[in-house]
C-alpha cells in the first residue's frame, strides 16, 4: 500500500551529521535504495546505491578527496558521478555512458533531501540554525507527519509539506524541526533538529517517547 | 519458481560427510525444494518431502545429491587421485545471494586489491592483464587461462609479491575450480574450488575446498585462510544489487577484466539458465 | 602469551584488535571451531571447560571470556591506563556495565550471524530483535554521549567497553541486521577504525 505512495518531490534522507566528510553512508526512501556521502569539500551527493559495474552498493564505498571509490573493484566516480577510474586498466579513458545515477540533494534546516532527478519541484528552504539530534527508526510505516503529530505531545508551529515541520515541544526552549523519511517494509526513520544544544538532551527523550507511542499496538 | 532444466540437471554438493551424524534426520533446501539427509551407516540417504529418495553420491569430499532421475554425470576432477595433495574442506558457508553471484566473484581477479587487501593483491597492483576464456564444447565447460595478477603474498617463503598465474574452470553452473601455480612443485597446480548448494533463486550455501602440495602448513591454518577470504567476499556478495544475477548485458557494464564474467553470463542464457537470474524489467 | 583463535570469531577479534591497539606481540594458536568443532574436543575442554573461545595463555595464567582478557590486558599492559579508567568510580562503573552489555550483544547479533553465516539452529526472528532493542539502547547512549562532547562509550578517550562492543556490532549485517538505522552507532564505528594500528576483520567495512 505504501507503494502507492511515490516519491515525488524532496524527502529527508538524514541528518546533516549521518554523511560525515570522507564517508559514504546508506539511507532507503520508500523502496529506493541510495547512498550519500560527502567528499572533503563538504559536499553531500545522493546516488543510486549500486555501482554500473557489478551492482555493489556504492554506501560501502571509500571517499578520498571528492570521489567516491567502489569497494568492489576500485571503480572511481567524480562528484558528478562521471565514471573517472578503472582500476584493472589503468590506462582506459572510461567511456563517458558510466555514470553512477544521481539523485537531487541539497542540505537545509540541519538534514539532507533527496529528490529523484526527474523531480521539478524547487528544493525546500528552511530558515534560522538547525543542529542535528537524534535520528530514530521506528517500526511503523509512516504516511507523513500528521500522523505522528496526532500522537505526540506537540503542536505544529509551521507546516513544510507533508513530510516535516517545525513543532513546539513542551518543555523546549526552542522549536524542533522533525522529519518524517518512509521506508516502506522497515517501517520510517524519524528526525529531529533543534535550535540550540541546550535542547539536545530533552528533544531526544521527547522524540524516544514519541517513537514508544507510535509503536505502541493500535487497539483493534 | 521451478528451476529450469538446465539448473534442475546437475548433482549438488549439500556438505561433508562428516555433517551428517548416524541417525540424525538433517532438513536441508535445494533450488528452491525442502529435502532430508540422514546417515545409514556408510550411506547418507536424501528424500524429498514427499517421502521420494534422491540419488545420492560421495565425492570430492563432499555428499552430492540431485532431484532429477536422469542427471547428467557430475564432472571429473582427476587431481583428487593424485598422491601427495591435501584435502581441506572450508564447511558451509550461508550467503544471502545468488549462486551464480558467487560464482562469478570467484572468477573475478579485479576485486583482489580491494576485497582481499594485502593477502591477494594491492591497490598499487590492480592491472588485469588480457588472458584467455574458451569454452570445451566436448564437456561443455569455460575454462579461462593465462590469467597472471600481482599477489603481495604469492608463497609464506616470498619476501616481495610476485606475478602469480592462475587458471579457472566452470564445469557446472555452481561449481567453480582456481587452478594456482604450486610453489613447492614443479610444473603442479594448487586447487581451490567452490561448490554451491543454491538453496533459493538468491540464497546459497557455498561448500569449498583446497586440495594442494603442501608440507608447511597445517589444515587449520589453510581453514582459517580460506574462512578469511571467503568471509571477506560475502560481504560483498550480500550487498550486491539484485541478490539474482543479471545476465542482460545492457544492466551491468563490463570490461575487458570480466571476460570470464561475460563468457559465464553467455555460457548460462545459452543453457536456459533463468533460475536465480534477475531480468531486466526488474531493474527499474 | 598465546591466544586459542578462531579467525570469524567476534570475541577472539575483540582480543586481536586490543593486542594490535597495545602493540603487542603474541602467539596465535588457530582452532578449527568451524567445521571441526574443534572448541568442543577433549583437548580443548582441558583447555576451557566451557568449551568456549577465545582464551589466553600468559605466563602460567589461562584465563577464558572475551571481557576478562580484555580486562587482564588492560591491567597488564596499558601502563597509560586510558583503556580501563579507574581513578573515577562511576567511570569505572561505567565500563564493567558495558563489558556486560557486551556479553548481551553477542547472544543476539552473534547468535544471528552464526545462524545466517553457518547454519546454527536457533530463533533468529528474537536475536535479531534482541539485537535491535540493545542497538537502540547502545545508540541512544552515544548520542548521548555526544550531546556532551564525547566520542566514546564510557568517557571522552576509548576504553575496553568500546572494544567490547564493537565486533558483533560491526559485523550484525553478517547475520541480517541493519545497522544503518542508528547513525550514532555508525559514527562510533568509523571512529573506532580510524584509530592508531586499527586492525580489521572480515565483514566490517572500514571505508563505511
Amino acid at each position: 500500500m505504501d507503494s502507492v505512495v511515490s516519491f515525488a518531490g524532496w524527502m529527508p534522507a538524514g541528518l546533516q551529521n549521518a554523511a560525515e566528510t570522507g564517508t559514504s553512508v546508506r539511507a532507503v526512501i520508500f523502496e529506493d535504495d541510495i547512498a550519500i556521502w560527502r567528499g572533503q569539500d563538504g559536499l553531500a551527493r545522493a546516488w543510486q546505491n549500486r555501482c554500473p559495474h557489478r551492482g555493489m552498493r556504492l554506501s560501502y564505498g571509500i571517499v578520498r578527496e571528492n570521489r567516491l571509490t567502489c569497494l568492489y573493484h576500485g571503480w572511481t566516480y567524480d562528484g558528478t558521478g562521471g565514471c573517472a577510474h578503472i582500476p584493472a586498466h589503468p590506462d582506459l579513458v572510461p567511456p563517458k555512458s558510466i555514470r553512477a545515477k544521481a539523485y537531487g540533494c541539497v542540505e537545509t534546516g540541519g538534514m539532507i533531501w533527496v529528490a529523484r532527478s526527474e523531480s521539478s519541484e524547487p528544493p525546500p528552504q528552511i530558515s534560522g540554525t538547525w543542529m542535528p539530534c537524534r535520528t530514530m527508526q521506528v517500526n511503523r510505516s509512516l504516511t507523513g507527519l500528521a500522523e505522528v503529530l496526532g500522537t505526540g505531545k506537540a503542536n505544529l508551529a509551521l507546516a513544510m509539506g507533508a513530510w516535516a515541520g517545525q513543532l513546539r515541544v513542551a518543555g523546549l526552549q526552542g522549536a524542533v524541526l522533525l522529519a518524517v523519511q518512509p521506508m516502506g517494509a522497515r517501517g520510517a526513520m524519524l528526525h529531529a533538529c533543534v535550535t540550540g544544544p541546550e535542547d539536545l538532551t530533552r528533544a531526544s527523550d521527547w522524540i524516544e517517547s514519541l517513537r514508544g507511542h507510535l509503536e505502541r499496538p493500535i487497539a483493534a | 519458481m521451478s528451476p529450469d532444466d538446465f539448473t534442475a540437471s546437475h548433482w549438488y554438493a549439500i556438505g561433508r560427510f562428516a555433517d551428517f551424524p548416524e541417525g540424525l534426520s538433517r532438513p536441508l533446501r535445494l533450488l528452491s525444494q525442502d529435502i532430508v539427509a540422514v546417515r545409514q551407516g556408510k550411506d547418507v540417504k536424501v528424500t524429498r518431502a514427499d517421502g521420494r529418495p534422491c540419488m545420492v553420491q560421495a565425492r570430492y569430499g563432499h555428499v552430492w545429491t540431485t532431484l532429477m532421475d536422469k542427471p547428467r554425470a557430475l564432472y571429473d576432477m582427476p587431481e583428487f587421485l593424485e598422491e601427495g595433495r591435501r584435502l581441506v574442506t572450508a564447511g558451509a558457508i550461508g550467503v544471502l545471494c545468488s549462486g551464480l553471484r558467487a560464482v562469478e566473484n570467484f572468477l573475478d581477479m579485479a576485486h583482489f586489491p580491494f576485497v582481499h587487501t594485502g593477502i591477494l593483491g594491492i591497490e598499487e597492483h590492480p592491472e588485469v592483464e588480457k588472458y584467455d576464456v574458451s569454452m570445451d564444447a566436448e564437456r561443455d565447460e569455460i575454462w579461462a587461462t593465462k590469467c597472471c595478477f600481482f599477489q603481495p603474498m604469492a608463497a609464506a617463503t616470498a619476501t616481495g609479491g610476485q606475478i602469480t598465474e592462475y587458471k579457472y574452470r566452470v564445469p557446472h553452473p555452481y561449481s567453480t575450480i582456481l587452478y594456482k601455480t604450486c610453489p613447492i612443485r614443479e610444473g603442479a597446480w594448487d586447487l581451490i574450488g567452490l561448490f554451491i548448494q543454491p538453496t533459493e533463486e538468491d540464497a546459497c550455501i557455498a561448500h569449498s575446498f583446497v586440495l594442494v602440495f603442501d608440507e608447511s602448513n597445517s589444515d587449520t591454518s589453510l581453514l582459517h585462510f580460506q574462512q578469511n577470504i571467503f568471509l571477506q567476499d560475502r560481504m560483498i556478495l550480500e550487498n550486491q544489487v539484485p541478490r539474482k544475477l543479471p545476465i542482460d548485458p545492457r544492466w551491468e557494464m563490463p570490461t575487458r577484466a570480466d571476460a570470464s564474467s561475460i563468457a559465464y553470463r553467455r555460457w548460462l542464457k545459452a543453457n536456459g539458465v533463468v533460475w536465480g537470474t534477475a531480468k531486466l524489467a526488474e531493474a527499474a | 602469551m598465546k591466544l586459542y583463535d578462531y579467525v570469524l570469531s567476534g570475541n577472539c577479534y575483540k582480543i586481536r584488535l586490543f593486542m594490535a591497539f597495545l602493540d603487542l606481540d603474541y602467539e596465535k594458536v588457530g582452532v578449527d571451531f568451524y567445521p571441526g568443532r574443534e572448541h568442543k574436543s577433549d583437548s580443548f575442554l582441558a583447555i576451557n571447560p566451557l568449551g568456549q573461545l577465545p582464551v589466553l595463555e600468559d605466563n602460567g595464567v589461562v584465563i577464558r571470556d572475551a571481557q576478562a582478557i580484555l580486562v587482564y590486558l588492560a591491567n597488564r599492559h596499558d601502563p597509560s591506563g586510558q583503556w580501563w579508567p579507574q581513578a573515577d568510580h562511576a567511570q569505572f562503573a561505567q565500563v564493567v556495565q558495558w563489558l556486560a552489555f557486551a556479553d548481551s550483544i553477542t547472544g543476539t547479533s552473534s547468535a544471528a550471524r552464526l545462524h545466517d553465516m553457518l547454519g546454527y539452529d536457533l530463533d533468529i526472528v528474537a536475536a535479531r530483535a534482541g539485537a535491535h532493542r540493545l542497538f537502540r539502547i547502545l545508540d541512544s547512549h552515544l548520542s548521548q554521549q555526544e550531546f556532551e562532547g564525547h566520542h566514546w562509550i564510557a568517557g571522552p578517550s576509548p576504553t575496553i567497553a568500546d572494544i567490547a562492543c564493537f565486533p558483533y556490532t560491526a559485523l550484525a549485517g553478517d547475520g541480517g541486521i541493519d545497522t544503518f538505522y542508528y547513525p550514532a552507532i555508525q559514527r562510533w564505528i568509523h571512529r573506532l577504525t580510524r584509530l592508531p594500528r586499527y586492525h580489521n576483520m572480515p565483514g566490517i567495512n572500514v571505508f563505511a
